[in-house]
């Protein structure tokens, strides 16, 4: 378990290295309305969270978050 | 004159029966299709078109997502004289409004006799106000059992077509006749020495000429074993690619640059897992080339037995049918390092060494037979051996024009040379492809017309009428380009920032299929006019680059 305000932190470095910038994230963002937030970029996000959390995320899981929130509650929970 | 591609089809399928055609990898499993059964889809699907009165020389649009029936409807048309194309399917992060908008125009342009539907597309199209004009409509899931002959269909007549590029009204119908095909896959086949027993690992999609061509033409003419994986899931597991390879033993696959990239970043740490000492080639192609990408992807995968050999190169083009140039199979493809100074249309390009600033290039090959190339300057006019220039192209399978577009056609196919836009040289008797003479920007193997982007954008609620600028960034984290939107704010609008962006973004990806890197907005008066009053993309470029590098 790691908690969820770690993994929003984390999730906005994620967004940064993947992206190319800095972003203010809010848990109800939707991954559509991200710059460079492309199907290419999720997989590299998710590859980074599980880097840098050093935890294992189901990939098929991720897709059905509907919100950023919901990406952070999974990653929470896993 | 005889067909070749459709005696080959025919024989194919007496001969193989039962044997295995093609596997089709999707989220609910592999589904096996014989030739026998592509036979049988091919009849069913057939007397559906003759029974809603298509005939010879008609145009079919396929939209369907990666299921078996894909075959059986595209070579249906094909074997009444008919002239099927694969359109792309909608994806579920698309605005299905703008999405199906944006074939309206391609609809009442072309007039096909019918467009065929899986349900849920037509479903989606029906609620999103496609209009179909005269065009007849098939579902795939209402298509029976039946029986048709296959007519006489001679070698002239046009055997596909293939939108080249994007996804609007504006995009290029190539017109591709049997003989160009035919032509195409038995001197690419030379290129590539094929063995009987080559097998082709793909995740293309089939609406693009490098899944169409490489992926299911040639397999098709020369009785190949192929494995079909869906687009979709691949990008979520590349690895499905390796898994397939090993399973069938496959020796050939053709991939854009940004995918070895994401095979290497997604798979590389488990590349002991994976046994790729059975390819024989695996072919970038459809994007630039990088070298970086090669070391980094031979690195990522040298456990896995793939050979360094095995990573090839092509150029390739629709207009075409596929392949322009190859590099020497079983051989690792030629680098040359050049001075960038000297990268420059009308230019002789200088080598300097990597150390000294050298840029590191790759050479795309050598011409396939039958084709020539030559390089021309910006009136037109043909250059010296060896200097940079506009490629273009002659070959005995150039593609005879764009579907119902003269205009089209005349400015790019004269004389029987085609002049592809593309920017490169010879050295040595190898291409090197270095750039584009025009606007159109090569995402993830996409092509799209800057534009065509910048005149969807300046209709879009909260920009300023035609105020938006759209550019290609080379992107080094994807191995491919980005797109980088720089727009004004309407004024007046009171639209909130974010909301402009997430409405240019869901724009541009609902039409394009691509989603935008940066979208940058300005107030009023901020992008730079050139001299004749339009907006200057390279100097808003540069001042943006500028003010990044001044930020960062």
């Amino acid at each position: 378990m790691v908690e969820a305000s770690n993994v929003a932190v984390t999730l906005r470095q994620a967004i940064n290295d993947e992206c190319g910038y800095d972003l203010e994230i809010r848990r109800d963002m939707t991954a559509s309305s991200i710059e460079g937030w492309d199907s290419l970029a999720h997989v590299r996000i998710i590859l980074n969270l599980e880097a840098r959390l050093g935890t294992e995320i189901d990939m098929d899981a991720t897709y059905r978050c509907e919100t950023l929130g919901d990406l952070i509650d999974l990653v929470a929970t896993a | 004159m005889l067909n070749r591609f459709l005696t080959a089809l025919q024989q194919n399928i007496i001969a193989k029966g039962d044997g295995l055609f093609c596997s089709q990898v999707g989220a609910g499993g592999r589904t096996d299709i014989s030739w026998a059964r592509l036979g049988q889809d091919i009849e069913r699907y057939a007397a559906a078109y003759r029974e809603v009165g298509v005939t010879k020389g008609d145009q079919v649009l396929i939209f369907m997502r990666h299921v078996p029936d894909l075959y059986g409807s595209f070579f249906g048309a094909m074997v009444i004289g008919a002239v099927p194309a694969f359109m792309p399917p909608s994806s579920p992060k698309q605005d299905p409004e703008l999405y199906w908008g944006s074939h309206q125009k391609i609809i009442e342009k072309i007039s096909p006799s019918v467009i065929i539907f899986s349900n849920d597309l037509f479903v989606e199209a029906e609620a999103a106000n496609l209009c179909f004009g005269s065009s007849r409509i098939l579902i795939v899931e209402d298509v029976g059992a039946g029986a048709c002959d296959w007519q006489q269909v001679d070698e002239s007549h046009v055997g596909l077509l293939q939108h080249s590029s994007g996804t609007t009204g504006l995009k290029k119908g190539v017109a591709l006749s049997f003989r160009s095909i035919a032509d195409q896959l038995e001197a690419y086949s030379v290129s590539l020495a094929l063995q009987p027993d080559d097998s082709i690992v793909s995740w293309l999609p089939l609406y693009h000429d490098m899944g169409l061509i490489a992926a299911l033409m040639m397999p098709t003419y020369f009785g190949l074993k192929v494995v079909h994986i869906d687009p979709f899931l691949w990008v979520r597991q590349p690895d499905l690619l390796f898994r397939e390879i090993e399973r069938i033993g496959g020796t050939l696959s053709w991939t854009p640059n940004f995918a070895l990239e994401h095979l290497a970043l997604v798979n590389g740490r488990k590349a002991q897992e994976y046994n790729l000492n059975t390819v024989r080639a695996m072919i970038n192609c459809s994007e630039p080339v990088k070298a970086q990408t090669f070391d980094r992807f031979e690195r990522a995968f040298v456990t896995s037995g793939l050979r360094r050999e095995a990573l090839q190169c092509c150029y390739a083009m629709a207009e075409t049918v596929f392949a322009v140039t190859q590099t020497a199979i079983a051989v690792t493809p030629a680098r040359f390092c050049a001075d960038p100074r000297s990268l420059n249309r009308g230019c002789i390009p200088a080598e300097l060494a990597m150390e000294a600033g050298g840029e590191q290039l790759l050479e795309t090959g050598s011409p396939i037979p039958g084709v020539e190339l030559r390089f021309l300057d910006e009136a037109g006019e043909p250059l010296s051996e060896g200097v940079i220039g506009e490629i273009s192209v002659s070959a005995p399978f150039l593609f005879s024009g764009y579907n119902k577009d003269d205009e089209r056609t005349s400015q790019c196919l004269q004389d029987g040379w085609y002049r592809t836009h593309d920017i490169g040289f010879m050295r040595q008797g190898r291409l090197y492809v270095l750039g584009r003479a025009d606007d159109m920007i090569i995402i993830n193997g996409r092509n799209i017309y800057a534009h065509e982007v910048e005149s969807l954008l300046g209709k879009l609620e909260g920009i300023k009428p035609g105020r938006v600028v759209v550019v290609g960034q080379s992107d080094p984290q994807t191995g491919s380009h980005a797109l980088l939107v720089l727009a004004e704010r309407a004024e007046g609008s009171t639209l909130a920032d974010a909301d402009l962006r997430t409405a240019v973004i869901r724009a541009v990806f609902s039409v394009f299929e691509v989603t935008p890197k940066r979208v940058v907005l300005y107030e009023a008066g901020h992008l730079i006019k050139t001299t004749s009053g339009k907006i200057s993309r390279s100097a808003n470029l540069k001042r943006y680059e500028e003010r990044s590098i001044g930020n960062g």
